[in-house]
């Protein structure tokens, strides 16, 4: 009893000095008797659980305690020779203070981990199914000398696993520190890799064997094993092929983590672009050209290349070459024009299949417009199963809880970005943690500060304002774009001339290079040439100017805490981009409407050309936008950044002035989603598009990175460091959503142009699906005509709607379990800490004392319970624990 | 022991991409880094030196890390910070982006642990926090050498079974602490807050098991704690 005593009597502070010198001597001995001995288990760093070689207990010679594992993986000090005031003397004052040894022998360490990783791994190790043993983890306390449970083989242990294990002890960095995590941290003793080594080498050898185990739990292990290694593979074939590495690393190390964020979008956008791009090129562009060139021009099927430019009768011809090259080069911005014959839409495209004769039936084997409409199908689902995966994984991190979030826990254990490497973005790095670290003070401090009753109207006032604000300012772009771009072409509709967009008259080009031109022939080219651009411009202009716009009106909103601000702004960007996109594809959908109804649209008088081709139409209008917006996203980088960073570092008044600017993630984030969004509601338009995205996005990436590497200084502000990876996800997943109702409406509602395009000839667009499915045989039809049917549909989304309600509500229900498994935890440490003080009190002789931390309302309960004898308080506090109501909710 | 530029040869290689997450590819790489370092010992010791704490503190990508000198004391055999390129590569490879999760939190939690005791109390999360506030500071306020003997102090000042303690005492970096950017207070209420958002059990400190369910709920901890060579 006196080592107990003088347990308990030792310093807390710090460890007693002399019995870690003779705990270190020991772990030295051992090494020396161990000198030649090679075995040691085979851990791979990190991959502790893959660990194949469960521990048993074994048997010491001299004193006879067998411990009780926490977990397999631990590497237990070495036991030999040792009694338990070493043993318990060595431990760490937290640990120390709370383990007792009871009168019946055992000793009890309240380890506050125990109670946690025994209940939940004690299946690995065998002697936990002991039963003394069992109860004993029940109740959270590590048992340390039960020694019946086990078998005579179990006693017989090797002498080769005794000396790993020996060794493990000795190997051991800090051997005091590591008697301390034996206890407390069981995961810590990892093995350094000289020593992982030695144990791989021993066991291709055939030094430790691995025969302790069953037949099948060994087959088991080598399965999962097995999964596991091909798992990695295949993982790491895919990180190699990482593309962007090096650069990325760059970005992170001088901008930090939060920046490469909108790099590793980029690496992940390009992904689904190419992907998008080698299904366009393989089943559509490649049989398209095939096709073309084996049909000879006479071929009813095939095309005129003249018949598809609307803009033909201004088309400059010949002679003039440098006429013919300023409209080639005019015409290629806006995607009209010669381009319209071109395989870059989808008027192009023969509407045959490719057919083989054998003999004299012809069998179709490449349906070439049911291949263009899958595809054109196919790109969603790529984007879709991307954005799903990402989705889940992040769903699988959080989704278990969300009732609290750790602020601080965050900013401090995560504060540092590991990373950064260069100087002064650490420095600057710092005092963005700073900053936050205050803020989120200052921000607790606010929560309880309520403000007047004054202040609190005005707020809300100023609010409604702002948000009015902000909806009129998006709605009067609507309004002008709307103006500008439907008056436009219902006024070129109503003089039913060409719609195709730009024109330059050949005349007027004449003139013009003659130098014998009119100031007003002039002003009408300018409109002219304005009214094809102007719905671009307007788009892409709004796309620059609002996100700043929404960030001045933040400030002015006087949001309690940063996120909030920037969320807000952030949301309103991605309205208002929504907004633009969308009034963009409905006023192509307005336009193209009525042709598509048209009966016979093919009047070839050249004055009165209707949409001959309305789907090269809808992708000239796409095209010309991404190429404006890319050439306005280029001159804006240019302005603010380069030429900012520019006039920064060499005049001096502008220095006192204006600030380097900063990596605002959010916002170009919203503008990639932005630039995605057009070329998904392009692709089906333009196979080629999918090749024109992601030269775009290789070209953005090193543009951006370069800029971003010598002009931009990393973020200052807190960057929704929480939600902003399913913010991202989320936002790309509403725009695709939106993009392909859009495109859905065009396949189901229109009627294809009847003399362009793989669909000439039919009805809607949709029918090759159906003529595939009619063809194939009743069932399909069944299903498929009555998945036509508005109530099917319906019904259909209510059915998924009740299931979305179904795990919402189970969801809620885990989470209310959690909370009060969590309040279990802490009235079950109160609980063991009385048990502690009790029996510390029994053996001391001293009597009880109030405890200072504990609960009241537990303690008393459990002290009613107690009644000095241990078994029967194991016993209660088993029940106390089924019997928590706790439990019955789960 | 080949000092050519491949200095393993296949089986060997095989043998470390088995045992750390790297491929054969990223191990001769590291090793090539790690030669940079010191190249005369390279010279001298073979494949395999030993290299002074010093002379990896000036990798590039340790250089800005305020933790620098705990990452090494953490990894190091020794405890001071000196290691052979085997350890180097242990420690890499689980820095790596592709150690597991549970791999970097024992790891963070062996840096934050900073008196070793197997919980991570008040002191120690404050310490984590000058840790944090250090390049703030010092690129305020103090020169490389000054800055230095702050960390030293700041890691000895509380485990005491350490080294010797050095010249600047615990008033003076309060003092520098004070005159930059956070006060004593703030650091303590933030340790504290810290404290009861991680604590499952109540026990007034961070226990290995709090630590780590709470770290695999943190955001961006996977994406920031690593460094990749």
């Amino acid at each position: 009893m006196n080592f107990v005593k003088g347990l308990f009597d030792s310093d807390k502070e710090s460890e007693s000095g002399s019995a870690r010198a003779s705990r270190k001597k020991m772990n030295e001995d051992f090494e020396k008797a161990d000198k030649y001995n090679n075995s040691r288990k085979k851990t791979k760093s990190g991959d502790a659980d893959i660990d194949g070689v469960p521990r048993r207990p074994k048997r010491s010679n001299k004193v006879d305690p067998m411990e009780c594992e926490p977990r397999p993986i631990e590497h237990s000090i070495p036991m030999e020779n040792m009694d338990y005031s070493e043993e318990r003397a060595t431990m760490p004052p937290r640990s120390k203070s709370r383990a007792v040894m009871l009168p019946s022998g055992l000793i009890i360490g309240s380890d506050d981990d125990s109670s946690i990783h025994t209940s939940s791994l004690s299946s690995h190790s065998s002697d936990s199914f002991h039963p003394k043993n069992k109860l004993a983890h029940m109740i959270g306390l590590e048992v340390e000398d039960v020694d019946n449970g086990l078998t005579e083989d179990d006693r017989k242990t090797s002498s080769i696993k005794r000396k790993i294990r020996t060794l493990d002890g000795a190997g051991k960095r800090k051997s005091s520190a590591n008697l301390g995590r034996s206890v407390s941290a069981p995961a810590q003793g990892k093995l350094s890799l000289a020593e992982r080594r030695t144990l791989r080498r021993a066991e291709k050898v055939g030094v430790v064997e691995k025969k302790s185990l069953p037949f099948c739990t060994q087959i088991g292990y080598e399965f999962t094993m097995g999964v596991q290694k091909s798992v990695r593979k295949i993982r790491e074939f895919f990180r190699n092929a990482q593309i962007w590495g090096r650069s990325i690393k760059e970005v992170e190390g001088n901008l930090g983590s939060g920046v490469s964020t909108y790099f590793r979008v980029l690496r992940w956008l390009l992904k689904i672009n190419i992907i998008s791009m080698v299904i366009a090129l393989g089943f559509i562009v490649a049989p398209g050209i095939w096709m073309a060139e084996r049909h000879t021009p006479d071929t009813p099927t095939l095309l005129n290349k003249e018949d598809l430019n609307c803009t033909n009768p201004n088309f400059v011809e010949g002679d003039d070459t440098a006429a013919d090259i300023s409209n080639a080069i005019l015409q290629f911005l806006t995607g009209q024009g010669w381009m319209e014959g071109t395989a870059l839409y989808l008027g192009w495209y023969p509407a045959s299949n490719i057919t083989r004769t054998s003999g004299t039936v012809e069998k179709t084997t490449y349906n070439f417009p049911l291949a263009y409409l899958v595809v054109g199908l196919l790109y969603f689902l790529v984007a879709l199963i991307f954005i799903l995966n990402n989705i889940a994984r992040l769903f699988k991190k959080s989704a278990a809880e969300k009732i609290e979030t750790k602020t601080y826990a965050e900013l401090v254990l995560v504060g540092w970005d590991f990373t950064i490497n260069n100087k002064k973005t650490a420095q600057l790095k710092s005092a963005t943690v700073v900053k936050s670290l205050k803020e989120a003070l200052s921000n607790d401090a606010q929560k309880f500060m309520k403000r007047s009753y004054k202040k609190e109207i005005g707020l809300i006032i100023l609010r409604i304002c702002t948000n009015g604000i902000s909806l009129a300012a998006m709605i009067g772009t609507v309004f002008l774009y709307y103006s500008e771009v439907v008056q436009y072409t219902s006024e070129s509709a109503a003089n039913s001339t060409d719609m195709c967009g730009e024109k330059i008259d050949k005349s007027t080009f004449e003139d013009i290079q003659l130098g014998n031109f009119s100031t007003e022939q002039l002003s009408a080219e300018v409109a002219k040439v304005w009214s094809s651009y102007s719905a671009s411009i307007i788009v892409s202009l709004s796309n620059i100017i609002f996100p700043i716009f929404f960030e001045i009106l933040g400030n002015y909103e006087f949001y309690k805490f940063q996120s909030t601000r920037i969320a807000i702004t952030m949301v309103r960007s991605f309205i208002m981009k929504l907004f633009n996109v969308c009034v963009f594809l409905y006023v192509l959908y307005q336009a193209t409407k009525y042709s598509g109804d048209i009966k016979q649209p093919w009047q070839t008088d050249n004055n009165t050309l209707q949409y001959n081709c309305w789907e090269n139409y809808i992708g000239a209008q796409l095209y010309q936008l991404c190429i404006i917006d890319f050439i306005v996203f280029c001159s804006s980088l240019l302005v603010s950044e380069v030429l900012r960073n520019v006039l920064i570092n060499n005049v001096k008044w502008i220095r006192a002035r204006v600030e380097q600017p900063e990596f605002n993630i959010p916002k170009e984030i919203l503008d990639l989603c932005y630039k995605q969004m057009i070329f998904w509601s392009a692709m089906f338009f333009s196979p080629l598009m999918s090749c024109v995205a992601v030269i775009e996005v290789i070209v953005i990436f090193y543009l951006k990175k370069t800029s971003a590497l010598s002009n931009v200084r990393p973020p200052q502000k807190v960057v929704l460091t929480s939600q902003s990876s399913s913010m991202v996800n989320a936002v790309f997943l509403v725009s695709l959503i939106f993009v392909f109702i859009f495109v859905g409406l065009v396949i189901f509602q229109f009627k294809p142009s009847q003399h362009c395009g793989p669909f000439r000839g039919n009805e809607r667009i949709h029918e090759p699906l159906g003529f595939l499915i009619e063809n194939s045989g009743g069932f399909k039809t069944y299903i498929y005509d009555n998945l036509k049917m508005t109530a099917v549909t319906i019904s259909i989304v209510i059915v998924v709607l009740l299931i979305i309600y179904y795990f919402k509500s189970l969801a809620a229900s885990r989470n209310l379990t959690i909370r009060l498994l969590r309040d279990q935890i802490k009235t079950e440490h109160v609980d063991k800490q009385f048990l502690i003080e009790h029996i510390k009190s029994q053996i001391t002789g001293k009597p009880l004392q109030a405890n200072k931390k504990g609960r009241d309302g537990t303690i008393s309960r459990i002290s009613q319970n107690s009644n000095g004898d241990l078994g029967n308080k194991k016993k209660n506090m088993t029940i106390h624990r089924y019997a928590n109501p706790t439990m019955k909710v789960s | 022991m080949g000092q050519g530029t491949s200095a393993y040869d296949q089986s060997e290689l095989a043998e470390f991409q088995d045992l750390t997450y790297f491929t054969k590819r990223e191990v001769l790489h590291v090793h090539k880094r790690f030669g940079e370092l010191a190249p005369e010992k390279m010279k001298l010791h073979g494949r395999n030196p030993t290299l002074a704490k010093e002379d990896i503190l000036a990798l590039p990508e340790l250089a800005a890390n305020p933790f620098k000198e705990r990452i090494l004391e953490v990894f190091s055999d020794t405890g001071d910070g000196h290691m052979n390129f085997e350890q180097f590569l242990d420690m890499m490879s689980q820095l790596s982006s592709k150690a597991p999760l549970e791999t970097k939190i024992d790891f963070a939690f062996k840096i934050y642990d900073f008196n070793e005791d197997g919980q991570i109390c008040e002191n120690d999360l404050q310490k984590v926090i000058l840790f944090l506030v250090q390049p703030a500071v010092t690129g305020a306020t103090l020169s490389g050498d000054e800055r230095n003997q702050v960390i030293k102090n700041q890691k000895s000042c509380r485990t005491g079974n350490k080294k010797e303690e050095t010249a600047l005492s615990d008033s003076q970096i309060n003092d520098i602490v004070r005159n930059s950017v956070i006060t004593d207070d703030q650091i303590k209420k933030l340790a504290g807050k810290v404290i009861s958002e991680m604590d499952m059990d109540d026990d007034g400190s961070i226990s290995y098991l709090d630590f780590k369910h709470g770290m695999s709920k943190l955001n961006g901890f996977e994406e920031s704690f690593k460094v990749t060579l």
